[in-house]
């Protein structure tokens, strides 16, 4: 019958074994040591319940602990969730998930979005040639032979073009550094000799314009 | 502790404490190297633990050997902060024990016994509070002391022997008694 050496010590001196038991014993240790551990653990048991009875837990510390529970009771729940701790693990994990979601997911912006290629190879080449139909500008229209009445005759504003006579004397030439605006000390060189008629320079509205934006 | 998780419940709560602080605060006492301000500061770090954090514990399994693994590792945090020495024989009471054939009587035994308990490393004394203190079975102190059966088995019988082998003066008139 298997014996544990460790429970016989707890339970039984040498005296108090059987037969078997202390063949069993002997087979491990000798008499004498036996002897002495049954009473090292017997003396050890009692020692440890004498000085356990004399040792109690302080009276304040029920009360502190009591109070911590109420504490804990009142407080709050919202202020578990900053309280609960989370495994590193789960945060680790947590991260890359979100950065793998940044980079692949829904949130990925068009323009690093990378297309899609089902082959590199191509089979057949389809080319679609566009053939541009110009429609013909026909323009229907009908032309009625207009009646030139009295009243039409009247209603017409009379036209009447200005044409300024082309005389060669009438000209007035302009150097360049006139003609450049943004020169200073521009004089200008008017034959007045050549000029019988018209309005002077002075009174002239273009000249008045010109000498405007050069002074 | 259900009661607790889901409600706060102050009864459940005061029935909690009411079963464990007394083990609790020994086991932190004999492990923090019987200083009893800081297991009394410790009890409280525990019991503050599990109104805090009370989801923490995991209904399938055993409550008591889900705290005392938590007292363990409070104890085990402050032997990394602290490391203290373990010496296997006080000077004082290698003195002492050069008289024990003169002074053989229970009392000093247990005294000795006593000293030996605490002079022993956190992790054989550990298991062998749990076994001898609280009555647990292997299996719970391996759960608590998250380490596999053998080595649970290992480390008692590794620390009976040291107590042994440290009493062995005593063989000759206290073992035959």
């Amino acid at each position: 019958m298997p014996y544990n050496l460790e429970i016989l010590l707890d339970e039984k001196s040498f005296e108090q074994l059987n037969s078997s038991e202390r063949q069993f014993v002997l087979n491990q240790i000798s008499k004498e040591e036996y002897m002495a551990q049954y009473v090292i653990l017997q003396d050890a048991k009692t020692i440890f319940a004498a000085e356990s009875i004399q040792l109690k837990p302080r009276l304040a510390t029920q009360a502190n602990l009591l109070t911590a529970l109420q504490q804990k009771k009142k407080s709050p729940k919202i202020f578990a969730i900053f309280q609960h701790k989370t495994p590193t693990w789960v945060t680790v994990a947590a991260c890359i998930a979100i950065v793998f979601l940044l980079k692949n997911g829904p949130f990925q912006s068009a323009e690093t979005k990378q297309p899609l290629f089902v082959s590199n190879q191509v089979d057949t080449v389809y080319i679609e040639k566009f053939i541009p139909i110009e429609k013909a500008a026909t323009l229907d229209s009908t032309i009625t032979p207009a009646i030139e009445t009295e009243k039409s005759i009247q209603k017409a504003a009379p036209k009447t073009e200005i044409k300024p006579k082309l005389d060669p004397s009438n000209i007035t030439y302009y150097s360049d550094a006139m003609m450049n605006a943004e020169m200073e000390n521009y004089t200008s060189i008017i034959n007045m000799a050549t000029q019988p008629r018209g309005v002077s320079l002075a009174n002239d509205s273009i000249s008045q314009q010109i000498n405007r934006t050069i002074y | 502790m259900k009661r607790l998780q889901k409600n706060g419940d102050e009864a459940a709560f005061n029935e909690i404490y009411l079963r464990y602080s007394q083990r609790l605060l020994y086991f932190m006492f004999k492990m923090l190297g019987q200083d009893e301000a800081k297991a009394q500061d410790f009890l409280q770090d525990v019991f503050l633990k599990i109104i805090a954090e009370p989801d923490k514990f995991n209904t399938a399994k055993n409550f008591k050997t889900w705290i005392f693994t938590v007292a363990a590792n409070k104890c085990k945090n402050d032997y990394r902060v602290i490391k203290p020495s373990h010496v296997d024989l006080h000077p004082e009471i290698v003195s002492e024990t050069e008289n024990a054939d003169k002074l053989i009587d229970q009392e000093l035994f247990k005294t000795n016994l006593s000293q030996y308990l605490n002079e022993l490393i956190p992790v054989y004394k550990e298991v062998f509070v749990l076994r001898y203190h609280e009555g647990l079975s292997l299996n719970e102190i391996a759960i608590i002391v998250a380490c596999p059966l053998g080595t649970v088995k290992s480390r008692l019988f590794s620390a009976t022997k040291i107590l042994s082998e440290k009493l062995d003066h005593f063989k000759q008139n206290y073992y035959a008694i």
